[in-house]
């Protein structure tokens, strides 16, 4: 340890606190709170457990999906009457439907659907929510009155309702009912992102940015998005989750994907008339909706905390 | 580690004395085990007096306090050693429905940010009223009439009107004047005042001083003032408790300790305050320009966990020697009823303000 | 109080109207002709000339929009293109079913999320909170078409304690009314029940911490006053404010709740609309709900009012 201290005291008519700023040895700890924002995303991240697992499982479900014709046991759509309402076994994994088609080969391929259809569902909420979100945060005023007050009216109709009365226009069909679940999820995404640009826009930065000429698209660019990412990302993952749901409802009810397709969703519709025969057509696919949905919920609630703020001290 | 085995200052314990804090030390529960945040901090506060314990924030001083009211959080915090009696009785070791019972009614706190320390869902007279309701078996109509009577009591006007009011329909000022009608609700033997003024400007802030200062007469209560400022110590206190880095380096009466500090710290405290004889005119300058006031000692004050070798204020002490650093400082007599833990404490000739 | 009852309804009638433009704009959505497109691929002349007629596309589009709103105002909701009926008759039969499934559903998620959520929010990170947190979690993770049919499959094919489907009115037996609700409901207000316990036992948490629950502390109060009268008025201020859009959620729900329990409901009415491409039932089906919605959410702002004092008085 360096000694720098005098051993003798100063004289009595020195002021000893002039130009005194600490000794050398004294120096403040070393600063912790250099790391880059990333870093610490993915070292808070990957300290959660759960939300690690439900990546993996996202993640597992993403490749099943993607690898689906080379991965099935079976042909999803070849018919077997002979082997009908099958309880598991070692050949059918998950059994067998009415006609005798394999549950789990027919799962895998609606995994690939629903995955799809989810996606397809959060990018229309993305379009139809972000970039009026930008206009109404960025431009406020009358815009985004305008825009904040149809927000208010769309979010005042049960959204399932909605969902339904936009097939119900544009005929039932998966794509459709997909676009209806966008829809019902755009105001969501308006909102959010409305706040986020308004809590950036009173930002100085923004404000010197422009005088110094900055075009809006540029500003948007290179200061909004980087600020509204994180949030969007949380919403993204637990859009995801809803989707699949809102899909598996829209399915069972028989105003999604269409026979002989299958979606999860529509799986369980059609199990629910065997209920008392052959309940693992109901049990499997709905358990393995509930799965995936968890994932995506619990990755979103993962995310949010690791973008989050340090979190003050859980007591005090 | 290491915990010097601490001497607490005796005051000879009298009939007067309303709380006595004996060694009292309080661990929080951190990352890495135990952390001593009090660390055998010893006081008492005699009826009708006012003692100032003051420190920057981070010194323990409002922990201290909470461990007296049995606040701390129980699942993350403990009092190892030490004890904090009231009418004989050591508040430390109560159960906690005991405390409940104790809490409001013979030691009570009126807190800092009255905004948010009243609950903005009900009238400022509910909430005196239950305090009277819950320690005096009042009925609902007795509750609401006490209610009145403390706010007409400090000093707010139409009290029978302003009882049915919700906190933000109240000023600042007036609202703090609540923080300690809902105080004094059942007479406590002590009352506690965390940064009581700390939000508030010069004019009011007087105004809220002299509220204290007469309730504490007309009740003869015991005053425990919580603050940074020394300003408004100057202005209420009897005696001052200087705290830093969780241990008590100095306590004195408050024209000894302004007059003759004994310790560095608190003539840094002193330097930075700005040079003035009214305590008025000194919190006017204070108020607004905030904690910068402290900035002229330099460095910052150690974390809890990693306290620095011997002295803890050796690292920022201008007259620290050798053996600041090497021997750990012991609370030492300069004067009868004046104290200071600093090893150079009877060489050093430190200067006031007066 | 009543100011605040005045101001809520006004702010609510920009709305109402912007809820009717979106609701009378889904005749403008259908892709083509209307006429022939709702008509069905295989409709007659005469059939694709009745639709037009019966919707009045003949006309400027805010005159359509006038009769219609002008209508819907008096109750009229125009006629089914499928069976001629009248749309506001045929709402008027379904919606006791509805409204009996969707009140026995808040109710049980009230019921189930208002402990849970106290429960949760005061045993933090012990094992009662983590039951509350993952139970919640599944809540609303399941479908609730699944969770029906596992609670059929459950107490009805398995247990045969209670009734697989069917409804009967209250007016007719009660008791019956009662049981064949309880299943119905259950799967439907879970999710409700899910979400409020999250909400509540954040927000309790959050209010918990708060510098007045100190106070409160400070003064003495016993552990359950300060939870349940410094805490819980609090705390319920965010979860009504959802509240609103929880209706909604149960009202959207119902739909297919109404479809698993054979429920004579709302529902069924919207899925045949939707099928039957019956474009003023669809119309009406969405408007009568999204007016219920509102509604709703007019008591809701009342009781926010009732919970903070700064709104009452502001």
């Amino acid at each position: 340890m360096t000694r720098s201290r005098p051993t003798d005291p100063p004289a009595a008519d020195h002021d000893p606190w002039s130009g005194f700023t600490g000794w050398a040895d004294a120096e403040a700890t070393e600063d912790t709170r250099t790391e880059s924002a990333v870093r610490r995303f993915v070292r808070r991240f990957s300290s959660q457990r759960l939300a690690m697992v439900a990546l993996v499982a996202i993640g597992f479900l993403v490749a099943v999906a993607a690898f689906a014709p080379w991965v099935v046991p079976h042909d999803p759509l070849a018919q077997n009457l002979s082997r009908a309402l099958e309880a598991p076994s070692a050949t059918y994994w998950f059994g067998t439907d009415a006609v005798g088609r394999d549950t789990l080969s027919r799962m895998v391929f609606g995994a690939r659907l629903s995955l799809l259809a989810a996606a397809e569902a959060v990018t229309v909420a993305l379009v139809l929510g972000v970039v009026p979100g930008l206009v109404a945060g960025f431009f406020g005023g009358w815009v985004d009155i305008v825009l904040s007050r149809i927000t208010d009216a769309v979010m005042r109709i049960p959204p399932l309702i909605l969902a339904i009365a936009i097939v119900g226009v544009f005929g039932p069909n998966l794509r459709n009912a997909m676009f209806a679940v966008g829809v019902i999820f755009a105001p969501r995404f308006l909102r959010l992102t409305r706040s986020a640009v308004m809590a950036v826009r009173e930002e100085t930065y923004i404000e010197a940015s422009r005088s110094i000429g900055t075009s809006t698209g540029a500003v948007l660019r290179r200061h909004v998005l980087p600020n509204i990412l994180s949030p969007l990302i949380v919403q993204i993952s637990l859009s995801m989750g809803f989707a699949m749901l809102a899909e598996a409802s829209l399915s069972f009810l028989g105003l999604g994907v269409q026979p002989p397709q299958a979606s999860w969703g529509a799986m369980v519709g059609t199990g629910y008339r065997f209920l008392d025969l052959a309940p693992h057509m109901v049990l499997i696919p709905g358990f393995a909706i509930v799965l995936a949905v968890l994932a995506f919920n619990v990755l979103g609630d993962g995310l949010r905390d690791s973008f989050g703020r340090e979190e003050r001290a859980a007591d005090r | 580690m290491t915990t010097p085995d601490v001497t607490p200052p005796s005051f000879a314990p009298s009939r007067d004395v309303a709380l006595q804090v004996d060694g009292l030390t309080v661990e929080f529960a951190t990352d890495r085990g135990w952390t001593r945040v009090v660390d055998g901090v010893s006081f008492s506060v005699l009826r009708g007096e006012t003692l100032a314990i003051v420190g920057e924030s981070g010194s323990g001083k409002s922990v201290t306090s909470l461990a007296c009211m049995g606040l701390l959080p129980r699942r993350s915090s403990r009092t190892p050693s030490g004890t904090a009696e009231l009418d004989g009785v050591d508040l430390l070791s109560l159960p906690v429905r005991a405390m409940e019972d104790l809490r409001g009614d013979r030691i009570a706190m009126a807190f800092q940010e009255p905004m948010t320390s009243l609950n903005p869902a009900y009238t400022v007279g509910d909430q005196i009223a239950e305090v009277v309701r819950r320690h005096r078996d009042a009925a609902r109509k007795e509750g609401w009439r006490r209610a009145v009577e403390v706010l007409d009591l400090v000093g707010i006007p139409r009290a029978a009107e302003r009882v049915k009011s919700y906190p933000h329909e109240f000023s600042g000022g007036m609202r703090q004047r609540v923080m300690i009608a809902m105080a004094i609700a059942c007479e406590p033997a002590v009352l506690i005042a965390d940064e009581l003024t700390t939000a508030l400007d010069v004019t009011i802030q007087a105004q809220v001083l002299d509220v204290v200062r007469q309730m504490r007469d007309q009740l003869g209560m015991a005053v425990l003032f919580i603050t940074h400022d020394l300003a408004v110590v100057a202005d209420i206190a009897d005696r001052v408790l200087v705290m830093y880095a969780g241990q008590e380096v100095e306590t004195s009466a408050v024209d000894d300790l302004f007059a003759r500090p004994a310790h560095p710290y608190t003539e840094g405290l002193l330097r930075s305050m700005p040079q003035s004889s009214t305590a008025t005119a000194a919190t006017a300058t204070a108020v607004g320009t905030g904690r910068r006031r402290l900035d002229s000692i330099p460095g910052q004050p150690p974390v809890p966990g990693s306290m620095p070798a011997g002295c803890r204020f050796a690292p920022r002490c201008p007259y620290a020697v050798e053996a600041c650093v090497d021997g750990v400082p012991e609370l030492l007599q300069v004067r009868p009823e004046h104290f200071a833990r600093c090893t150079r404490a009877l060489e050093l000739t430190l200067r006031g303000t007066r | 109080m009543l100011r605040l009852l005045v101001r809520r309804l006004l702010l609510m009638v920009p709305i109402m109207v912007l809820v009717s433009f979106i609701v009378f704009g889904l005749v403008l959505l259908v892709p083509g002709d209307p006429a022939i497109a709702l008509a069905g691929p295989n409709a007659t002349e005469q059939r694709v000339e009745a639709i037009r007629e019966n919707l009045g596309l003949n006309d400027p589009i805010l005159q359509q929009y006038g009769r219609w709103i002008g209508g819907a105002i008096q109750g009229d909701l125009g006629e089914s293109l499928f069976s001629g009926r009248s749309v506001s008759q045929a709402i008027a039969e379904r919606v006791p079913v509805t409204m009996s499934l969707a009140g026995a559903a808040l109710l049980i998620a009230l019921l189930i999320a208002v402990p849970a959520g106290i429960v949760a929010a005061t045993n933090r990170g012990r094992p009662a909170d983590s039951m509350a947190t993952v139970g919640a979690s599944l809540g609303l993770a399941m479908p609730s078409f699944w969770l029906g049919l596992v609670l059929v499959l459950l107490f009805s094919v398995w247990l045969g304690w209670l009734p697989a489907t069917g409804y009967i009115p209250f007016g007719e037996n009660p008791a019956a009314w009662a049981v064949h609700l309880i299943l119905p409901a259950l799967t439907l207000g879970a999710a409700a029940a899910a979400e409020t316990t999250r909400q509540l036992r954040g927000s309790l948490t959050d209010v918990l911490g708060q510098d007045y629950v100190r106070t409160a502390r400070a003064k003495g109060l016993r552990r359950h006053t300060v939870v349940f009268k410094h805490g819980l008025k609090n705390a319920a201020i965010p979860v009504v404010t959802v509240l609103g859009f929880q209706v909604a959620f149960l009202l959207g729900g119902s739909v297919v709740v109404e479809q698993l329990f054979a429920l004579p409901g709302l529902g069924g009415l919207a899925i045949r609309a939707v099928l039957n491409r019956d474009l003023p039932m669809i119309q009406g089906v969405v408007m009568f709900t999204a007016v219920i919605v509102m509604i709703v959410n007019l008591v809701v702002d009342l009781l926010y009012g009732w919970l903070n004092p700064k709104v009452r008085t502001a």
